[in-house]
C-alpha cells in the first residue's frame, strides 16, 4: 500500500492506494496533481524514514509521499 | 432576563435605539436618559457621547460607533430576543463545546504531526528533540543545521564548533499547520531543495 500524507490543519491527511487497484491509484494521482499545481512540494519517503527524495510526478510504487505547501520567507 | 444585541441587524436605527433605550435605561448606571427621545441613532449616540459624564471609555467607543455609516460592515444591532437563564446557559454550553472541539482537533493535529516528524528522524534526533526541543542534521550541501521547535526563525546553520552562524527563516505558507508540520517541511526542503529554501529564507 502506498500512502500520501498531505500536511494540513489536521496534522496531515492520508490517502492510501493499492498499486494494483487502478481506481485508488487514479484518486491518489489526482490529489497529487492538484496539489502540485497549487505549488505543493512532494517528497517520496521510504517507510523507515531514512531515505527520501523530491518527486515531480506521482509515483504509484512509492511507499510514502509527503506533500507540503510551498516555502515562504518568514 | 437579558438581551442580546448582535444577532439582529436593523437598518431602521431610530427603532433600534429607541428599543434599546427602552430596554436598558432603567438599569444602566450611565447618564443617558436625556437621549431617549432622539429619533435617529446618530443623534442618540452623539448626544450620549456628549452628555455622559460617568463613563471612562464611552466617548471613544460611541464616537467610533456613530462614525460607522449605516450599511457599513459594522452595523447597529437591534435589541435581540429576550433569553431566559436556561437559554443563556445552553448558548454558553454550545460555545464551550465548540471551543473544546477545536482544542481536541488541535491536539490531534499535533499528535499526528509529531508522529510524522518522528518517522523522519533517527533515534539520536528524536532524543534530541525530546530533551532539547531541537534536532540537528546535515543539509543537502553538507551544512550542519539545527531545527528548533517552532515554525519561524527556528532554523540555525551551525559552524564546526556547533555555534550558530546564522538563522534562516522560511516555512510552509500555511499558517494553519502545527509547528511539527512546519518542521517536517523545513527538514525535507533543506535535505533536498536547500538552494530554493535559501532563496526565500530571511537570514539573520
Amino acid at each position: 500500500m502506498g500512502e500520501l500524507s498531505v500536511l494540513d490543519r489536521t496534522g496531515d491527511t492520508k490517502i492510501m492506494w493499492d498499486s494494483a487497484q487502478d481506481a485508488e491509484v487514479d484518486a491518489a494521482r489526482a490529489t497529487f496533481d492538484k496539489l502540485k499545481k497549487a505549488g505543493y512540494l512532494a517528497y517520496s519517503v521510504n517507510k523507515k524514514g531514512d531515505k527520501d527524495e523530491v518527486i515531480k510526478k506521482f509515483d504509484p510504487d512509492a511507499e510514502r509521499i509527503i506533500m507540503a505547501p510551498a516555502m515562504v520567507g518568514g | 432576563m437579558a438581551t442580546l444585541f448582535n444577532d439582529g441587524f436593523d437598518t431602521s436605527n431610530s427603532t433600534a435605539w429607541v428599543s434599546w433605550n427602552d430596554q436598558w435605561q432603567t438599569t444602566a448606571t450611565m447618564t443617558y436618559t436625556t437621549t431617549t427621545n432622539a429619533t435617529t441613532a446618530d443623534t442618540t449616540w452623539a448626544t450620549w457621547t456628549g452628555v455622559d459624564t460617568t463613563g471612562t471609555a464611552c466617548d471613544y467607543t460611541w464616537t467610533q460607533w456613530v462614525s460607522v455609516p449605516c450599511g457599513g460592515t459594522v452595523t447597529y444591532g437591534t435589541a435581540g430576543p429576550q433569553l431566559s437563564a436556561e437559554e443563556i446557559a445552553a448558548e454558553q454550553a454550545r460555545i464551550r463545546e465548540a471551543a473544546d472541539r477545536r482544542q481536541a482537533e488541535r491536539l490531534e493535529a499535533v499528535r499526528k504531526a509529531k508522529a510524522l516528524l518522528a518517522s523522519l528522524l533517527d533515534e539520536k534526533q528524536r532524543e534530541q528533540l525530546e530533551r532539547q526541543r531541537f534536532f540537528e542534521f546535515v543539509s543537502q550541501t553538507g551544512r550542519r543545521m539545527r531545527i528548533k521547535q517552532g515554525y519561524s526563525r527556528n532554523v540555525d546553520e551551525l559552524g564546526e564548533d556547533g555555534k550558530r552562524i546564522r538563522t534562516l527563516c522560511a516555512h510552509p505558507g500555511n499558517y494553519e499547520l502545527v509547528e511539527e508540520d512546519h518542521m517536517v517541511a523545513q527538514l525535507l526542503a533543506l535535505r533536498h531543495q536547500e538552494e530554493a529554501f535559501l532563496r526565500v529564507a530571511n537570514v539573520s
